[in-house]
């Protein structure tokens, strides 16, 4: 199945997507409130690429990536894959959007079934999707695992025979049994031990090479996102607020909150001078956030214009994508 | 499995149970067998008969034989026991014909005395009959009470399987369903469960039976009890069960089966029922005794199984009326006896799987 599309040009089209969870209150359950968890979120992805969402815990980058593969619906906007309206598709073609786009999860416990061998989990999509069923599905499930680092036999085995390393591999061959374009990768390696971390990103590389695969990777770790992605969007409380390829980031971070988060990433050369940024204060209640910028309450550059307007996400010259008055300072 | 073994091995009293109920279920199929007599078999002279099994006599030294006994007291149903008549009871022994289990008619009975009746006159095979041997004494007609406690227990033992099937299969499927889709429709069953649970049981149990037709065929009415206790006994279990499963789908592997396309039944019944086996079986066996005593409190009201047909509480019905009949006929009270080794060999074993299964729960350690 190819896209036929140039490598510039979008396969995923996010167009300011809202996620809002109702907070009830009360015997009647009336709703007091919504939690923003994502607010207004717009981007691109092309094909073949990995775009990286970072961010500190609960700022909404996993919840954009259940929401684009609807495993929980949007509030509003739009998502256009390959120019199909994920959103609003139903049926045959919501089944096939489904087998376009995959999701591996952070936690490769919670996520294989403890009841049913890999190789039936496997089998059963496999045949839900009416691609192979007997033993040209039984054939499918062991090239799978022999893909993703694992051996043929080991597709009778429970999830609790694998180690974690093992079981994100089973996660992740298990995502490509549909033979997916598109694959969120959420947080895939944070529950992994760190020798092993490596082996999934290096899997999860080959495989982009292999199958011409497009990633959006969710994570925390901006060292692995240096070495995994080529373009980084950050975001914070529910917004994005930059954007920019990896090469651009890493060098030259405008936003006063990327600054701070690359300042946090550990040198190896002990003796290298280095400034830390140290952000005071907490990440404020996304139920309630601030006026204005959502990071004026912790920026260390904060003008009065922060407090009332909210910035927009706007390029440079350059292409680099960035929310904040300083770099946009007629905004 | 070895769990399972060194958790039985561990505790003798599941292990006893275990056996209890193997030996129970063992001798209700091969009732007939066992049983030296058919339920409905009248011996008109031996009316409230006491148990006459005995072990020892001066005439034939040890061994299982009965002493002939005659009756003495019209009213009261005394019997004298007739000096130096004993008869031994033997192996094997033809008494009436039966069919077994439908393929073949013979009459070969596991005991019996090989005697006959009168003096002279003919055996069970001449068209007569023999001396009986009452091992649990006789009943207001002169019925065989082990023989109708063994036939008894088809109805008994049986009941507590179907009622569980019936409710467990109501409660994983509106339990599972209330639990996966949430909202309006978990809403009105879970209302509806609670209004089950609110209307005292036993009551509910009464109303439904007045309710439905009286004049029922024992089949039916066997099927009847048995939907009762089971549309009172799914709404505990549909509760529980739709709290597990609202817990279990938010499960990642739940998510990625939505994504990969799965069907919603497929996944509740496939991928989230069976996350629960462990408690399901707990609560299977926990269960089953309910559905048991519930059949013998209607059967002991008259509401239950009636004659012809034979179940424990039928069989406790009518003897155990009275404080008098309970005085003068003690042995009536042998229904009671199994319906209280059935009930707590359940329990028993049901407490020891529940302790396996609990992951709080640590194996005392034996032997190595």
């Amino acid at each position: 199945m190819s896209t036929g599309l140039s490598p510039e040009h979008p396969v995923l089209e996010v167009r300011n997507l809202k996620k809002y969870f109702p907070i009830r209150t009360g015997v009647l359950s009336r709703v007091t409130g919504y939690v923003k968890a994502v607010d207004g979120v717009s981007f691109s992805i092309r094909s073949g690429e990995t775009f990286a969402l970072v961010g500190e815990s609960g700022c909404g980058k996993s919840t954009t990536g259940r929401t684009i593969l609807r495993l929980t619906g949007a509030t509003d906007g739009e998502i256009h894959y390959d120019g199909e309206d994920v959103l609003a598709a139903t049926g045959e073609r919501m089944r096939k959007l489904r087998r376009s786009m995959q999701i591996v999860f952070q936690d490769p416990y919670s996520a294989l079934n403890p009841r049913m061998t890999i190789g039936a989990a496997i089998r059963e999509i496999l045949q839900v999707h009416g691609i192979a069923s007997g033993a040209a599905a039984q054939e499918r499930v062991e090239e799978l695992l022999v893909r993703c680092g694992l051996e043929s036999y080991h597709n009778s085995r429970y999830p609790h025979e694998f180690s974690g390393g093992q079981r994100q591999r089973v996660v992740i061959a298990r995502a490509l049994a549909l033979d997916p374009q598109f694959i969120v990768a959420d947080e895939p390696i944070s529950a992994l031990d760190v020798s092993i971390q490596s082996q999934i990103i290096n899997l999860l590389e080959d495989l982009q090479n292999d199958l011409q695969l497009t990633y959006l990777f969710i994570s925390h770790d901006l060292s692995v996102v240096r070495h995994m992605a080529d373009r980084v969007g950050v975001m914070y409380l529910g917004k994005l607020v930059e954007v920019a390829d990896k090469d651009e980031f890493y060098r030259e971070p405008l936003h006063p909150y990327s600054q701070a988060l690359l300042s946090a990433i550990p040198v190896s050369d002990p003796s290298a001078k280095k400034q830390r940024i140290i952000l005071k204060g907490d990440v404020p209640s996304p139920s309630n956030p601030p006026a204005g910028c959502p990071f004026h309450t912790r920026c260390p550059y904060v003008m009065d214009v922060c407090r009332s307007v909210v910035p927009e996400l706007k390029p440079t010259p350059s292409g680099h994508y960035a929310a904040c008055h300083l770099v946009h300072p007629n905004a | 499995m070895s769990r399972l073994q060194r958790g039985f091995r561990g505790r003798p009293v599941a292990m006893a149970s275990l056996i209890v109920l193997a030996i129970l279920y063992g001798g209700m199929i091969i009732a007939e067998f066992i049983s030296p007599y058919s339920p409905t078999t009248v011996f008109r002279d031996h009316v409230y008969h006491p148990p006459n099994l005995t072990f020892y006599s001066q005439e034939l030294g040890f061994g299982p034989q009965i002493q002939e006994r005659v009756l003495v007291d019209q009213l009261n149903w005394r019997y004298a026991r007739v000096s130096e008549r004993y008869h031994r009871v033997e192996l094997f022994v033809r008494g009436p014909e039966y069919e077994f289990f439908g393929l073949f008619r013979t009459n070969i009975r596991l005991f019996g005395v090989n005697a006959p009746y009168r003096s002279g006159g003919a055996t069970w095979e001449g068209g007569g009959r023999n001396v009986p041997v009452f091992v649990f004494g006789a009943d207001h007609m002169g019925r065989d009470l082990f023989s109708r406690v063994w036939h008894g227990a088809r109805i008994s033992l049986t009941i507590g399987f179907v009622g569980i099937t019936i409710s467990l299969t109501l409660a994983i499927a509106l339990g599972g369903l209330a639990g996966y889709y949430g909202g309006k429709f978990d809403w009105l069953v879970m209302r509806f469960a609670e209004f089950v649970i609110l209307i005292p049981g036993l009551y509910l149990i009464l109303f439904l039976r007045s309710v439905l037709s009286r004049e029922l065929d024992s089949g039916q009415s066997f099927m009847l009890i048995t939907v009762i206790l089971s549309f009172v006994g799914w709404p505990g279990s549909a509760r529980l069960i739709r709290g597990m499963v609202h817990a279990i789908k938010r499960e990642d592997f739940i998510a990625a089966a939505e994504l990969d396309g799965i069907p919603p039944l497929v996944i509740v019944f496939r991928q989230i029922i069976p996350q629960m086996a462990s408690i399901l079986i707990v609560s299977i066996t926990l269960g089953i005794p309910g559905f048991i005593l519930g059949e013998t409190v209607l059967s002991y009201l008259g509401l239950g199984i009636v004659d012809p047909a034979v179940s424990w509480g039928s069989l406790l019905n009518r003897e155990i009326s009275t404080l008098n009949n309970l005085r003068s006929f003690p042995w009536f009270l042998y229904p009671g006896l199994f319906l209280l080794l059935t009930t707590l060999a359940f329990n028993l074993i049901g407490d020891l799987l529940r302790d396996l299964f609990d992951p709080y729960y640590r194996e005392k350690k034996i032997g190595s």
